[in-house]
């Protein structure tokens, strides 16, 4: 490859940090996912150990435990599930998948990139200066205002945003240049993968919804330290209008992180039944109709706050409606396999589980689409269990699916195959005993976000907590595994998983790894 | 592998990492101003920068912009050789601003068109009007709708290769960008009231204040496409920044358009 010798070798600090090769940035990209992840899911085992039984043990007080859920949230969705998902997966694959050389702009990808660790540290700062921000994910005013939290960390956390979502806008233009304008000669839209299609179709719901909460972000800090009245009833304004803005926001963001999985999950489950995604068009229009009713659904987040009788019955109905393109994705999965030669290989165990596990998850989202269900369940461990069933069930298993799957043509070497099922199936027993019974815990009334509770939900709170320590010993296996195949895995044949549908896979065996990589140290 | 592909963009990979270092210093400069005390012994040099402590974060900004700008004559995007990519580029860039101007217009009209839920009987809140908009804002949207026909007229003298004309488009269009600035931060220190006296005037000042910003920004955009036409003496010389730079132009023209429709002349 005569074009990449001007390339760095990635073999020094220096090399990694300025290059802009999209596999290398792909790489810092899942590096960056594993570390924060990492960092994300010890805040929630401090925090079941805090709820392993009452009282108030380790965490000092509310304030505290909102800091540490605010964290905890936070970091899985900007720092984990997104960098890995569209960061590294889309920086991989989708210029492979298109036939495209490198994304359209590499200098901007590594700006994208390097904008993340830095708004991390920011976000990590305002857990550890002051009290934290104890407002969770939504930052709602007055709680986030100046009279509720008046130390620096909202206001750091909100720095912290605005730099992870120009982050975020800027490898959205990215992508969706790449797509449109470098595919290969006669790649035509509806030729192309179901990952570049979710990768296209996230990006542009990005584009959109962004810059609402920056927006949203920019007026709650002018309200905070320029004396704004935007949210502030004192000078007429109106806190829950920071809430609509919010969700207009929050609701396309969840479909931001899900649509990617879905399109990895499509790319395995067709591999490994040994035929073409069934229905291909109804995938793809699917997936399109999510993201336009991802952006009118954003009320159902606020039944509680006051939402009148109208705006209920269209939000419930809106929300409702999206089950449907939903499951026409779960059925076409269902419709590959059928017939198909399947092969139980391990990335084919996490997809799997991804439909089914996901399938809870958005069945307890239409039970909690009820406005009138909702009124009951909204502060209730019941909307824990629904979002951690599509979030830690449905894209970390969507993660590790594309992780195992991937694994080889990122690295060309081959991880363990029995290290994959253990930890698989130790992850599978451990998330759902962890979180099934939160089902059972909201509708006896738990409520989210507060540290303590009565004796009465001991009995779940200790099978939850077992749960917890099977996922963090099978998460524990994932990384021992993973430096150790890093470094000592065998080299993977080019045909590890057969014959392949898609582009990714024909490339030089050579070219397995970052230009000019030794392979050893990526990402380690 | 790398069929349709043709160019490399010529990227040195420093200063993108040093463009994210200086957005990250900036968000720092923006938590000195907010929280001088977390920053120890700075905490009195702070004080007295004041809001200077945003140009200070500003300057790396601008230098490692400059820098990647100078390096690289901008980012070429790698792919066809055609200017397709840069397009899809700037449309996506403009479509993201759009939905942040949106959310801003979104605030003002709910408290515009239900003044009552805040509160207030009537809106602006009593006291409270916004200039005439048939003396001052008449005459800046003049100025910016004037500009954005300067603009218009150089990219297509540009495209026919008379680039005297358009070099002289770009330079009026920027003076009058300029003009209009002045005569905004006129109207800003004129006015009656502030900032901090109510939900009113905080949506205005915000919503136009961020408008100017853009038209700033426009202006440098329009003055790198004005130096490069210049010196390159022909469209494929001056390359796609022209067209970028007027797209942009325009987006912020029609802003301005709905910002003088709704701000100004349905409120009086
Ligand atoms: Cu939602």
């Amino acid at each position: 490859m005569s074009a990449t010798e001007h390339r760095p070798e990635c073999r020094s600090i220096a090399a990694w940090l300025f290059t802009t090769d999209h596999k290398a940035i792909g790489t810092l990209y899942l590096g960056f996912a594993i570390m924060a992840g990492t960092l994300g899911g010890a805040i929630s085992g401090y925090m079941r150990l805090e709820l392993a039984q009452p009282g108030m043990d380790y965490v000092v007080n509310g304030q505290s435990w909102n800091a540490l859920i605010t964290a905890h949230g936070l970091i899985m969705i900007f720092y984990m599930v997104m960098p890995a998902l569209i960061g590294g997966f889309g920086n991989w694959f989708v210029p492979l998948m298109i036939g495209a050389r490198d994304m359209a702009f590499p200098g901007l990808n590594s700006l994208g990139f390097w904008l993340l660790p830095l708004s991390l540290i920011m976000l990590i700062g305002s857990l550890l200066v002051g009290d934290g921000t104890g407002t969770g994910w939504s930052l709602y005013p007055p709680l986030s205002g100046i009279d509720g939290q008046p130390g620096p960390s909202v206001d750091m956390t909100i720095l912290a945003l605005h730099l992870a979502g120009i982050s975020s806008v800027i490898s959205a233009i990215n992508f969706v240049t790449t797509i449109l304008n470098m595919r290969e000669d006669r790649l035509p839209l509806f030729g192309m993968p179901l990952f570049v299609w979710s990768i296209l179709i996230s990006s542009l719901m990005l584009l959109l919804a962004m810059p609402v909460l920056a927006a949203a972000l920019a007026m709650l800090l002018a309200d905070r330290n320029f004396g704004g009245a935007f949210f502030d009833p004192a000078g007429g304004g109106d806190p829950m209008l920071f809430m609509n803005l919010f969700w207009f926001f929050g609701h396309p963001e969840v479909y931001i992180m899900i649509l990617p999985a879905f399109g990895i999950i499509s790319q395995i489950v067709s591999r490994f039944s040994g035929r073409p995604i069934f229905g291909y068009p109804g995938m793809v229009l699917a997936m399109a109709s999510i993201a336009a009713l991802g952006f009118i659904v954003w009320a159902h987040h606020m039944f509680t706050v006051g939402v009148g009788f109208a705006p209920r019955a269209f939000f419930t109905l809106a929300s409702m409606v999206i089950a449907v393109p939903t499951g026409i994705k779960v059925f076409a999965w269902i419709a590959t396999m059928w017939g198909g030669s399947i092969r139980l290989t391990v990335p084919m165990l996490w997809a799997l589980g991804f439909i089914i596990m996901f399938t809870v998850g958005g069945t307890t989202g239409i039970v909690l689409a009820n406005a009138g269900a909702d009124q009951v369940l909204h502060n209730t461990y019941y909307v824990v269990a629904h979002f951690h069933y599509v979030l830690s069930l449905g894209a970390t298993y969507a993660i590790f699916a594309g992780f195992y799957y991937w694994f080889p043509r990122m690295t060309g070497r081959m991880f363990p195959e029995w290290v994959g099922r253990w930890h698989f199936w130790c992850f599978f027993i451990g998330t759902n005993v962890l979180f099934f019974p939160m089902h059972f815990l909201g509708l006896a009334g738990m409520p989210r976000r507060i540290a303590d509770y009565p004796d009465g939900f001991l009995g779940w709170n200790m099978i939850a907590s077992l749960g917890a320590v099977l996922a963090l010993a099978s998460t524990l296996l994932f990384l021992v595994m993973l430096a150790v195949s890093l470094r000592r895995g065998a080299s993977a044949p080019r045909d590890v998983w057969g014959p392949a549908f898609t582009h990714e896979w024909d490339d030089d065996p050579e070219m397995a790894r970052p230009r000019g990589t030794a392979g050893a140290e990526a990402g380690a | 592998m790398s069929k349709t592909v043709t160019e490399v963009g010529g990227t040195d990979g420093r200063w993108p990492v040093a463009i994210a270092v200086s957005l990250f210093l900036l968000a720092c400069a923006g938590l000195a101003l907010f929280h001088p005390s977390l920053f120890g012994t700075l905490a009195g040099s702070i004080a007295v920068l004041g809001p200077l402590v945003i140009a200070a974060g500003l300057l790396p900004l601008f230098i490692a912009l400059t820098a990647w700008s100078r390096a690289t004559s901008g980012e070429r995007a790698i792919g066809p050789q055609n200017t397709f990519g840069p397009r899809i580029a700037i449309i996506a860039l403009i479509a993201s601003e759009v939905a942040f101007f949106a959310a801003l217009f979104a605030v003002y009209l709910r408290y515009a068109i239900y003044p009552e839920i805040a509160g207030f009987s009537s809106w602006p809140p009593t006291p409270m009007r916004p200039d005439d908009p048939w003396g001052g804002p008449l005459l800046n949207t003049v100025i910016l709708v004037a500009s954005g026909v300067c603009v218009a007229a150089a990219h297509d003298w540009l495209l026919k290769e008379r680039w005297q004309l358009s070099a002289i488009g770009l330079t009026v269009a920027i003076a009058l960008g300029g003009v209009f600035v002045g005569l905004q931060l006129r109207e800003f220190s004129l006015a009656s009231v502030g900032f901090r006296d109510g939900v009113y005037p905080s949506i205005f000042f915000l919503t136009t204040g961020f408008h100017g910003l853009h038209v700033v920004i426009g202006i440098l955009l329009l003055s790198i496409a004005a130096y490069r036409v210049i010196r390159a003496r022909s469209a494929g010389g001056a390359g796609f920044i022209t067209t970028a730079a007027s797209w942009y132009w325009h987006f912020v023209d029609a802003v301005w358009l709905l910002l003088f429709a709704v701000f100004y002349a349905w409120a009086s």
